[in-house]
């Protein structure tokens, strides 16, 4: 069973009053430990598409099953579990907190899991040691660069354990140097298990994914997998 | 102009952009600026008080102070008559003295017949008083016997549109009074409580009556002197002690000294006896300035938040302007000016909203304060207000929103709620030590209409006698039998007044003690529901002037006289001197200690006997079924007994309490008005400060919710901000407003205790309206609070 299934997914929302229909019937199956990246133009739907399996924002129409469970039939409180337990999120602009270290930033990932894990603090150890910031863990964000922030977002995206990784434009907001260490990491993760979904603009990026699904105007236009 | 023009048109663009926080903006300062408006009347008013009286500060009400030497005195504001005559025979600096002596008649044209208070006056009265008149001479107005002076008012009630000059009224006994003035309708701030004026060389006046008695000493009416241009009235007064003792022929309630009161200070003088209207007090117009520049600040201090809230914005505007050659200055001035223009916008829905709000407030505080008596003055008042506040309120976010930007980043960078803090924990402070106080006030207020009298006041109606001992009797015995009456008694005074008849007791140590000496007849007790404490009741009445066989007296008289209790004072013998007379007479009983004055005065020792020569009062307990038809038929009784020629005037006891606490019920209604804006302004503050922080914090809520926050973390997280602020505000407001409040009931002699149960619900209500307010903005922009944050593009 697909870890993720979508079926005729239409979304529609209001931008000044119009409606704006951001997806139109997509369906789309992501196995566990897979690694899509999902290409396209502006306006294409990609980061709605990225929200929806996120459970940040439900379909207007269409069928979301996570894992076998439909996500149309939880609640509010159920799908913030699922995020907080199963979803891993990274974003371009890394979205860390201002004013919260390293360590509590990541610590954020853990912080509203309701199956509290054990030993918070060697996982939260570990995580940054994976992404190599081990030693920075009391600064605050404005104190690295933005490599090490992206990063840092990832430490708190897989710091407890999700079975999906999101990323929305990773390495957007990165050189070429800092944007081939991060999708490092995430490529590293995925080879360890964990589903990886990536948007992005750049091809090659899309290369070391296992299956491109290439959108246009809310649709799926294009689904390739690569030969392992 | 243009740049007037150009300035408002840019505002306008502003406010329909930002409409929400300008709305915030608008309504806590329009909000504010009406209630300093209606503050600013109502001191006005206060403080004018019978202005409208020609020489004001130079006529002076003479109030006599009864007691015991090196005893707090008792001030009245009633002087015995002899007084006037004594003061124009012997005192030369004063120029004019008039007597009022306050009387209650029936009154009759073919239009209208009503019971009606009036004066009997001298007939000089008017060179004392100056009072505006549209007809007649007052000069002469009062010279013949028979001649009545009214207001305009009057005047139109007993003679409709007719001119009421040279026209008659006929009083209950037929004697016809001739209309020889008008006068202008008096304003509400005024003290003189009648608008008819009848000659005192009436022969049937009471006036008479005591001039022609030179030993009739009680104290009946209010004199008035003029006196010479600058003489100091303290002056004055030893010289009326001494001639007072010279002439003394009355029973021994001789006044110990005098104090004369301008009349342009009577209004906020401190309290005397037997006033004719409730008095303010200068403490309720101190604390109301107080609150008034306080709610100020708050509008202040709110739009200045909403001003910093908008930082961001309003910081690359400025860049950008600067970027086109504007200097800091002219950056200041814009961010100024667009705060007099929105204040002065504010001012105009102030004035609209007072409008609308006086005719309310104006009915349920019996007030009559008008905006628009002297529109320059207010209009020139407000204006300088409303400049002084929108150049306070815009000063502090100009200079951060028009610094160079690293020093505005500089700035700003603390943490919003930490920027916050001490602005929250102020508005919470305030409201929490403004509904302890309201609270406090409240209950106060209850306790001095409900639990202070000692008896149930509930049903129990008061009805002066008439002056005819038969109707008197004949009106007794009907009402008695009435199904729907529970019990009739007779007092002198009582319950109307605490020192109608001083009497001066020897204690056991040999120490003159001063008593109160109250005259009921023996069913009174039962009448107002009192459980004698010991012993028995009175066994009858009695109508000579004669020691009384047997008296009754209250617990504070017990201990005053030193014995151990209330049983061991049983069939002691109490000596005193009353009406010239040495008496000894047995105390057969202990009442429980009742209060007939105010929560003003601690209840003094007082006995009670039966002599009815001089009852004033009848006191009807009512059952409550039935009430109104009851009243209906004891109308009726009275109306028959005295042959239609005198309404009845009853009066509810806690209407007649109610009116006694006239500057206290005033304060009621004011900490509550003031209580409930307060609130109003420190959530539309607290709602901006929402707005603020969300917009701070949206980013991070956004992060949070991607992270599996559900609403109720989220939540927590927009509370949190507060709960140290709330903490810190009660530390704060506990002391504050206990200190505050202690020495407001300390102005009582009696009063309720500072409980914790006002400040614990203060905090409750103040947390939950807080939490109810944040909620509410969290419910409401919960839609917000996604991904359309995180997200980058589609």
């Amino acid at each position: 069973m697909p870890l993720i299934q979508l079926s005729h997914i239409h979304h529609t929302y209001a931008e000044n009053a119009r409606p704006v229909n951001a997806l139109r019937g997509v369906s789309l199956d992501i196995e566990a430990g897979e690694f899509v990246a999902i290409v396209g133009p502006s306006g294409s739907g990609k980061s709605t598409l990225l929200n929806i399996i996120g459970t940040l924002e439900s379909p207007s129409q269409g069928e979301y099953r996570f894992d076998g469970q439909s996500v149309a039939e939880m609640s509010g409180r159920e799908r913030a579990q699922l995020r907080a337990s199963r979803i891993g999120f990274v974003f371009q602009n890394f979205n860390l907190i201002d004013h919260l270290t390293v360590f509590e930033n990541i610590r954020l990932g853990l912080r509203y899991r309701r199956d509290h894990l054990k030993n918070e603090n060697e996982r939260i150890l570990s995580a940054m040691d994976k992404v190599g910031l081990a030693h920075r863990a009391d600064h605050l964000p404005r104190e690295l660069s933005g490599g090490q922030q992206q990063r840092c977002a990832i430490a708190r995206a897989i710091v407890g354990d999700p079975q999906i990784v999101l990323a929305d434009e990773p390495t957007g907001s990165l050189d070429s140097q800092n944007a081939a260490q991060v999708l490092g990491i995430l490529a590293e993760l995925n080879s360890r298990g964990t589903t990886l979904v990536i948007v992005t603009h750049a091809p090659r990026q899309a290369d070391r994914a296992g299956r491109v699904v290439e959108m246009h105007d809310g649709r799926i236009h294009l689904s390739t997998r690569r030969l392992a | 102009m243009r740049q007037a023009q150009r300035d408002f048109g840019y505002v306008l663009r502003s406010v329909t952009r930002r409409w929400g926080v300008y709305a915030l903006m608008i309504a806590g300062t329009g909000l504010a600026l009406t209630l300093t408006l209606i503050v600013g009347l109502f001191i006005r008013s206060e403080l004018s008080f019978d202005r409208f009286i020609g020489d004001s500060d130079r006529v002076y009400l003479v109030s006599a102070l009864y007691g015991l030497e090196n005893k707090p005195l008792v001030p009245s504001d009633i002087t015995p008559a002899g007084v006037a005559r004594w003061m124009r025979s012997d005192i030369p600096e004063a120029r004019q003295v008039a007597r009022l002596l306050p009387v209650e008649w029936a009154f009759s044209t073919p239009r209208r017949i009503a019971r009606e208070r009036f004066f009997w006056a001298d007939s000089n009265l008017f060179e004392v008083l100056d009072l505006p008149a549209v007809a007649g001479d007052l000069k002469t107005a009062l010279s013949e016997p028979g001649s009545v002076v009214l207001t305009q008012r009057m005047a139109r009630a007993y003679f409709g549109d007719q001119n009421a000059l040279g026209r008659t009224l006929t009083t209950r006994d037929n004697q016809r009074l001739r209309v020889t003035a008008i006068l202008k309708d008096f304003p509400s701030n005024t003290h003189l409580d009648r608008e008819l004026f009848v000659s005192g060389h009436s022969a049937y006046s009471v006036l008479s009556l005591h001039d022609a008695n030179p030993s009739y000493l009680w104290g009946i009416c209010y004199t008035y002197v003029k006196m010479a241009p600058g003489v100091r009235p303290e002056t004055v007064a030893p010289t009326l002690s001494r001639l007072t003792h010279q002439n003394w022929q009355g029973p021994n309630n001789i006044p110990v000294s005098y104090e004369l009161i301008a009349l342009k200070d009577l209004h906020l003088h401190e309290r005397g006896d037997l006033q004719m209207k409730a008095r303010g007090h200068v403490d309720t117009l101190a604390a109301l300035s107080l609150v008034a520049a306080v709610i100020l600040s708050i509008a202040c201090a709110n739009y200045a938040g909403l001003v910093l809230a908008e930082t961001d914005e309003r910081g690359a505007e400025m860049a950008l302007l600067s970027a086109l050659g504007a200097g800091r200055a002219q950056l200041l001035a814009t961010v100024l000016r667009e705060s007099l223009i929105v204040h002065l916008i504010s001012l105009l829905v102030a004035l609209a909203l007072t409008e609308r709000l006086l005719p309310y407030l104006n009915h349920s505080l019996n007030l009559d304060l008008k905006l628009w008596t002297s529109p320059l003055s207010l209009i020139a008042i407000m204006a300088l207000i409303t400049t002084a506040l929108a150049v306070l309120s815009a000063l502090l976010p100009a200079i951060i929103v028009t610094a160079p930007s690293a020093v505005r980043r500089a700035r700003m960078r603390t943490r919003p709620p930490q920027r916050w803090q001490g602005w929250i924990i102020t508005q919470f402070t305030l409201v929490i030590s403004l509904l302890i106080a309201a609270q406090v006030v409240s209950r106060q207020w209850d306790y001095a209409l409900y639990n202070a009298p000692g008896f149930d006041g509930d049903h129990l109606y008061i009805v002066p006698r008439n002056d005819n001992p038969w109707i008197n009797r004949a009106f007794l015995n009907e009402i008695e039998q009435m199904d729907g009456v529970a019990g009739v008694a007779e007092a002198f005074g009582a319950p109307t007044s605490n020192f109608v008849r001083p009497a001066l007791v020897k204690g056991k140590d040999g120490r003159v003690l001063s008593f109160t000496r109250n005259s009921v007849s023996p069913d009174f007790f039962d009448v107002y529901g009192i459980k004698l404490s010991a012993g028995r009741g009175l066994g009858g009445t009695f109508s000579e002037i004669i020691a009384p066989r047997d008296v009754l007296i209250n617990e504070t008289a017990v201990r005053a006289l030193g014995f151990a209790s209330a049983q061991k004072a049983l069939g002691q013998t109490l000596e005193y001197e009353t009406d010239r007379t040495h008496m000894r007479s047995r105390i057969i009983g202990v009442v429980p200690d009742i209060r007939f004055s105010t929560v003003h005065y601690a209840v003094p020792p007082m006995m009670f006997d039966g002599f009815d020569r001089f009852f004033t009062h009848f006191s009807i307990r009512v059952k409550p079924q039935g009430e109104a038809e009851t009243l209906r038929q004891i109308d009726q009784v009275w109306l028959r007994h005295t042959g239609g020629t005198e309404p009845i005037a009853r009066q509810a006891f806690r209407d007649y309490l109610t009116s006694q606490y006239h500057d206290l019920y005033q304060q009621v209604a004011v900490s509550r008005l003031v209580a409930a804006a307060a609130i109003v302004l420190s959530a539309l503050g607290l709602m901006g400060l929402c707005v603020f922080l969300t917009r701070h914090q949206s980013r991070e809520l956004a992060i949070r919710k991607a992270l599996g926050a559900h609403f109720g973390d989220l939540l927590r997280q927009r509370l949190r901000p507060f709960w140290l602020p709330l903490l810190i505000a009660n530390i704060a407001a506990w002391p504050l407003a206990g200190f505050v409040l202690q020495k407001w009931l300390g102005t009582f002699a009696a009063h309720v205790p500072l409980t914790p149960l006002p400040f614990v619900l203060a905090s409750l209500a103040t947390s939950a309206c807080a939490g109810g307010a944040i909620l509410l903005h969290a419910v409401w922009s919960n839609r917000s609070v996604g991904t359309s944050l995180l997200r980058q593009d589609d």
